[in-house]
């Protein structure tokens, strides 16, 4: 009797330990072997050309929205940068991803993206283009967006996007993805065990 | 006779208690609600908006004081040409945010409208002046009634925290439109 309690036991132990690993695997996922981006033509917030060179020497955290979105948007970007706060606490700044709003809505995003994001933070980068040249970059991303428009005329419609933020080696390859929620010191943690990882192994 | 009078000054320091129960009550229920009734709507506020973006999002808890069940049935502005509540979701990865035509608030229930989860979505400013400190909501009820209150308008920098583990809470009791 006892035999089979310590087997109960262990195996809801091990059931519990496999769950919680389960659900740390699924919201921060590495992608192995990095998968390179295609190329691509979309244009920063100031106007300058913004391709796969523009990820070249430093890490990037892409995170696909719009301009229109008051809710979910802005508290991701308010939680990346927690992150990225805590990241900097212990690691070398130049290894600290910036953060790159990948805007999905051109038409609603192109004139509002600087004011926008300069509201926010005045480092970080967004970037737009023709639904072609977007296209490509999500298609490199593995990531989804879709403008949920009930007619032409339609001006107040959604974005259904992706949650997932990628995260971009300095060789403009994708090496994880994170999705919410975005704990700062969990997923700050997460970060920099695999950006330091990956830097040993390019090294 | 000392009895009697010791009694009555039992009764006196009862009497004193509960009123300055009361008062204090009334006091701390009128610092926090900004309406009267059965529905109390409080801790309301929309963050500071950003220049030209037509919709923003506004945030507020609901508390029904009374024991039966109220139903929100919408809301309006004089500073917005529509406002809407909208549930914010993230599913297998996935960001959808939907309408929601009403929101029944239980007896004794408290409903929050808190930044990833249900929002009011406020469409369209009517006047592009920055100077005002709040925007004036009016809260429909399904049975007819309705609540006047303000949204605090909060400066980016001090925002209230947000509780990333507690956003997306899928457990209030809405209705959401067809």
């Amino acid at each position: 009797m006892i035999r089979m309690r310590t087997v109960l036991v262990v195996l809801l132990c091990s059931v519990s330990l496999f769950s919680a690993f389960t659900n740390a695997a699924e919201s921060m996922v590495s992608v192995s072997p990095p998968r390179a981006l295609a190329e691509f033509s979309l244009k920063d917030q100031y106007g300058h050309d913004f391709g796969i060179e523009q990820f070249k020497d430093r890490w990037s955290m892409v995170f696909v929205g719009f301009t229109s979105c008051p809710d979910v948007c802005p508290v991701t970007l308010a939680n990346l940068e927690a992150v990225r706060a805590e990241m900097g606490f212990r690691m070398r700044p130049d290894r600290i991803p910036n953060i790159i709003f990948l805007a999905v809505d051109p038409d609603r995003d192109t004139d509002v993206l600087k004011d926008y994001l300069a509201f926010f933070h005045p480092q970080y980068i967004g970037i737009t283009g023709s639904g072609s040249e977007i296209d490509k970059l999500i298609k490199g991303l593995d990531a989804f967006y879709r403008l949920d428009k009930s007619g032409p005329e339609d001006r107040n419609y959604n974005v259904i996007h992706n949650a997932t933020v990628s995260i971009i080696s300095p060789e403009a390859t994708v090496v994880a993805s994170i999705r919410p929620p975005f704990h700062p010191h969990k997923t700050g943690e997460y970060l920099i065990g695999i950006i330091n990882k990956h830097m040993q192994l390019v090294d | 006779m000392c009895e009697i009078m010791r009694r009555i000054n039992n009764n006196l320091g009862l009497l004193w208690s509960v009123l300055v129960w009361g008062v204090m009550v009334v006091m701390s229920v009128s610092a926090v609600a900004e309406s009267e009734g059965p529905l109390v709507v409080h801790s309301a506020w929309v963050p500071q908006a950003p220049p030209n973006i037509g919709v923003m999002a506004g945030y507020m808890s609901v508390v029904n004081v009374s024991s039966d069940p109220i139903v929100i049935a919408g809301l309006s502005s004089s500073a917005y040409e529509e406002v809407q509540m909208h549930q914010s979701l993230v599913e297998d990865g996935i960001s959808t945010m939907a309408e929601v035509k009403s929101v029944v608030v239980g007896p004794g229930a408290r409903i929050e409208f808190s930044p990833g989860g249900l929002h009011l979505m406020l469409i369209a400013p009517v006047s592009t002046d920055s100077s005002a400190d709040t925007v004036p909501m009016t809260l429909h009820l399904a049975d007819g009634g309705w609540i006047h209150f303000t949204l605090d308008i909060v400066a980016k920098t001090a925002r209230p925290e947000v509780d990333v583990s507690d956003a997306h809470d899928h457990s209030m009791h809405a209705h959401h439109g067809s």
